[in-house]
C-alpha cells in the first residue's frame, strides 16, 4: 500500500510536466497576446512589440518555459503581469470559494444521484424509473450556463427566493475560506443560512450533469448486482429487501459509481468555470476566465496546473477507495 | 409419519415476450420429516424452478406461481404474507445453490454471511453468532475455522466455499434443505466429499433434504426416493433402489443409458438421448417426451399420460407413460436387454 502510494505520487511528476507543456503551448496558440490585451486594439504594432519585449514574451519559447518551470519547482506560481498580484495569494482566496461550490455540488449530485439510481433500479420499468432516467438525460444534455440563467430568472428575479449571485457576506473571521465552515465555527446561524442560500442555485446548477451521470450509473450497476447469485442467496436467508439492498447490493454496486464520481469531480472543474461566470462566484473559474481573456499566460498556466493536480489526486483517492470497497483488490 | 412438505399441483410460469413458459406444470409430491428425495432431470426441466418455488424465490416478474399448494408443516407457503415467508427462509427451509463461486457475496466476510441468518432468526447478538459460526465452520470441515472467520470468499477454494454454503444452510437447524446441483460446479474429487458431508450432516440433524441434480449417479447413494422430471412434469417416482433396478419410463432409461460404464467395452459408444427438450411455451399435446421417444405409438402424440402406479413394480412406483402403464406395450420391456435402442429416432 505504501509503495503503491509512493509510486502513484511519483507519477504525478511526469503528468504535471506533460500538462505544463501542453498548457504552455496551447495558451500561446490562442490568437492575441498579453500586450494587445493590455493596450487594446488601438495600439500600434511597435507599441505591442515593445510591451511584449518588456514582459519577456519575445524570448524563445524554450527559454520562457524553462524560466517558468524553474520558478514552479521553487514553489512560486508566478504573478499576474496585469494586476501584479501573485497567483499563490489569489489561490488562497479563490480556491476555497471553488472548493465550497464544488463540494456542495458533489454532495448534492452523489446523494441525489445514488438515491435516484437505487429507486429507479428497484422500481425498474415503473414511471419513477422512466421519469428519473428521462430527467437524467435532460440533465446531461442541458447547457449549464443556460440552466443557470433560467434558474436565476425564476428563483432570484421573479420569485425573490434566492440571491442571484456571489457568495454573500464573508464571515468576520475567515479561517478555512469555506464560508459554511467558518460560520459554523463562529456559531453564526444567520450567516450560515445566508451562505447556504447563496450556494443553492450555483450548487444545484453545477450538480446537474454529475447528478444525471451518477443516477444512470447507479441504476445500471444496481441492476447488474441485483441479478447476481449472491443476492438470491441473501434472499434465501430470509433477509428483508432493504437489508439485501443495503448490505449485499450497495457495496458491490458502488465500485462503478465511485469511478464515475471521481471522473465527474474532474469534469466539475470545467463546469465550475461556466457556473462561476454565470453566478459571479469569486472562485477559480472566474479567475482563470479573466486570465484567459487578458492572455495572462502565467496565471492560466499555474491555475491549470493546480486543476491538474487536483484531478490526479481525486483519481488517486478513487483508486484507493476500490481497495476499501472490494477486498479482492490489493495494491502493492 | 406426518408429512413435512406436501406439494400439490404446483404450476410456476414465466411471462416472457415470446409467450408463457410453463416451467413447472402440475408437480405434486410429498416429503416426510427427515426424508431425503432426489429430483433428477436435464437442464430446463423445471427442477430448480420447483425448488425456488418452495421458498417463493421465483423472480417476479417475469415468474409467477399460478396454481397449486405448498403445504409446509401443514401451512400453505403460497398463502403466507411476506413476513411469514421470510420467517421460513433460511430458518425452517434453507437452500444450497449450484455455484459457490457466485453464490457468496464477494465483499462480505465469511462470518458476516454465515452469521446473518443466526442474528435474524435466532436473535443472536454478534458475539454469540460469531461463536456459533466457528462451530458451524468446524462442523462442515473447514480447517482452523476460527482464524478464517474474517476471510473473504475469494480466499477459499470452490469446495471450501460450498462447505461455507452448507454451514450457512445448516445454521438455523432447518427442517428441510434444498440442494440445487450442489456439486455441479466442483471438481469430481471434491464432489464426493461434499455429497458425503451433506448426507452425514442431514442424517445427524435429521434434516429432510431435496437434492436436485441432472446426474443420476449423484443421487444413487444419497436419497431414499427419486423423482424424475421432464418438461415441467414429474415423469417417474420411485424408491431409489427400485428406480435403478426397475425403471419404468423411457426417459429414465435414456438417462441410465447415457451414464458411462466402466465395465463397458471400448467399442461401445455413449448413447445420448436424441433430440432436444420440449419447448415449454408450446409443449407437445401428448406425452412431452414422445418426440424423443423411440418406443412411442400414436396415442403418445395425441393424449398426455397421467402419472400412475405401474404394474410389475413396487406399490409406490409411478410413471407417466402410456407404454409402461397397465395394458401398455412396454410393461415387460427391460431397458438393459432391449435391442431397439440402437435404432436412431427421427428428431
Amino acid at each position: 500500500m505504501g509503495r503503491y502510494l509512493a509510486r502513484r505520487l511519483l507519477l504525478l511528476v511526469p503528468t504535471l510536466l506533460g500538462v505544463s507543456v501542453i498548457v504552455f503551448l496551447f495558451i500561446r496558440l490562442i490568437p492575441g497576446d498579453p500586450a494587445t490585451a493590455i493596450l487594446r486594439e488601438s495600439a500600434t504594432a511597435a507599441q505591442v512589440a515593445e510591451l511584449n519585449a518588456k514582459l519577456g514574451f519575445d524570448r524563445p519559447l524554450p527559454v520562457q518555459y524553462l524560466e517558468y518551470m524553474g520558478r514552479i519547482v521553487r514553489g512560486d506560481l508566478g504573478e499576474s503581469f496585469h494586476t501584479r498580484l501573485t497567483v499563490v495569494d489569489q489561490l488562497k482566496q479563490k480556491l476555497p470559494a471553488t472548493m465550497e461550490l464544488a463540494l456542495s455540488a458533489m454532495i448534492i449530485a452523489t446523494v441525489a444521484g445514488v438515491l435516484l439510481g437505487i429507486l429507479a433500479a428497484m422500481r425498474r420499468g415503473s414511471i419513477l424509473d422512466y421519469g428519473t432516467m428521462t430527467l437524467a438525460l435532460v440533465g446531461v444534455s442541458m447547457p449549464i450556463f443556460w440552466l443557470g440563467l433560467m434558474l436565476i430568472y425564476a428563483f432570484a428575479v421573479n420569485l425573490h427566493w434566492l440571491p442571484p449571485s456571489t457568495r454573500g457576506e464573508p464571515p468576520e473571521l475567515v479561517r478555512t475560506g469555506l464560508y459554511t465552515l467558518d460560520y459554523l465555527a463562529a456559531l453564526d446561524a444567520n450567516g450560515f443560512l445566508d451562505t447556504l442560500r447563496h450556494l443553492a442555485l450555483p450548487g444545484f446548477v453545477l450538480a446537474t450533469v454529475p447528478l444525471a451521470v451518477i443516477a444512470r450509473q447507479t441504476r445500471s450497476a444496481m441492476l447488474e448486482v441485483l441479478g447476481q447469485d449472491f443476492v438470491r442467496t441473501a434472499r434465501s436467508k430470509g433477509l428483508r429487501q432493504q437489508t439485501v439492498i443495503a448490505r449485499h447490493v450497495l457495496k458491490n454496486a458502488m465500485l462503478p459509481v465511485i469511478t464515475v464520481v471521481g471522473l465527474q469531480t474532474g469534469a466539475l472543474l470545467s463546469g465550475a468555470v461556466l457556473t462561476e461566470t454565470v453566478f459571479s462566484w469569486p472562485g477559480m473559474g472566474t479567475y482563470v476566465l479573466e486570465a484567459i481573456l487578458a492572455r495572462d499566460y502565467t496565471v492560466v498556466q499555474s491555475v491549470v496546473l493546480v486543476f491538474a493536480f487536483i484531478f490526479v489526486m481525486v483519481n488517486l483517492i478513487v483508486d484507493l477507495s476500490y481497495a476499501w470497497l472490494d477486498p479482492r483488490i490489493k495494491y502493492a | 409419519m406426518p408429512e413435512l412438505l406436501e406439494v400439490r399441483d404446483l404450476h410456476t410460469q414465466f411471462f416472457t415476450r415470446d409467450g408463457i413458459v410453463r416451467a413447472v406444470d402440475g408437480v405434486s409430491f410429498t416429503l416426510a420429516a427427515g426424508e431425503t428425495l432426489g429430483i433428477v432431470g436435464e437442464s430446463g426441466c423445471g427442477k430448480s424452478v420447483t425448488a425456488l418455488s418452495l421458498m417463493r424465490l421465483i423472480p417476479q416478474p417475469p415468474g409467477k406461481i399460478t396454481q397449486g399448494e405448498i403445504l409446509f408443516d401443514g401451512r400453505d407457503v403460497l398463502k403466507m404474507d411476506d413476513d411469514e415467508v421470510r420467517g421460513i427462509r433460511g430458518n425452517a427451509i434453507a437452500m444450497i445453490f449450484q455455484d459457490p463461486m457466485t453464490s457468496l457475496n464477494p465483499v462480505l466476510t465469511i462470518s458476516r454471511q454465515v452469521s446473518e441468518a443466526l442474528e435474524l432468526h435466532l436473535k443472536m447478538d454478534r458475539n454469540e453468532s460469531r461463536k456459533r459460526t466457528i462451530e458451524l465452520l468446524e462442523l462442515v470441515g473447514i480447517p482452523s475455522a476460527k482464524s478464517r472467520l474474517d476471510d473473504y470468499p475469494h480466499q477459499f477454494s470452490g469446495g471450501m466455499r460450498q462447505r461455507v454454503m452448507i454451514a450457512m444452510a445448516l445454521s438455523c437447524n432447518p427442517k428441510l434443505i434444498l440442494a440445487d446441483e450442489p456439486t455441479t460446479a466442483l471438481d469430481v474429487t471434491i464432489q464426493a466429499q461434499i455429497l458425503d458431508l451433506l448426507k452425514n450432516l442431514a442424517r445427524e440433524f435429521r434434516t429432510a433434504f431435496i437434492l436436485i441434480t441432472h446426474d443420476l449417479g449423484v443421487v444413487a447413494g444419497m436419497t431414499q426416493r427419486i423423482h424424475v422430471m421432464y418438461g415441467g412434469h414429474i415423469v417417474e417416482k420411485a424408491d431409489t433402489n427400485e428406480l435403478f433396478a426397475n425403471p419404468k419410463h423411457p426417459y429414465t432409461w435414456g438417462l441410465l443409458r447415457s451414464i458411462p460404464r466402466l465395465d463397458q467395452t471400448r467399442r461401445e459408444k455413449l448413447r445420448p438421448i436424441e433430440g432436444l427438450p420440449p419447448d415449454l411455451i408450446a409443449p407437445p399435446p401428448g406425452c412431452r417426451f414422445a418426440p424423443r421417444c423411440q418406443y412411442k405409438r400414436d396415442i403418445c402424440d395425441e393424449k398426455p399420460p397421467e402419472l400412475v402406479a405401474v404394474p410389475n413394480a413396487k406399490a409406490d412406483h409411478e410413471s407417466r407413460c402410456w407404454g409402461t402403464q397397465t395394458g401398455g406395450w412396454l410393461t415387460t420391456t427391460d431397458w438393459r436387454t432391449d435391442t431397439t435402442v440402437f435404432t436412431k429416432v427421427e428428431a
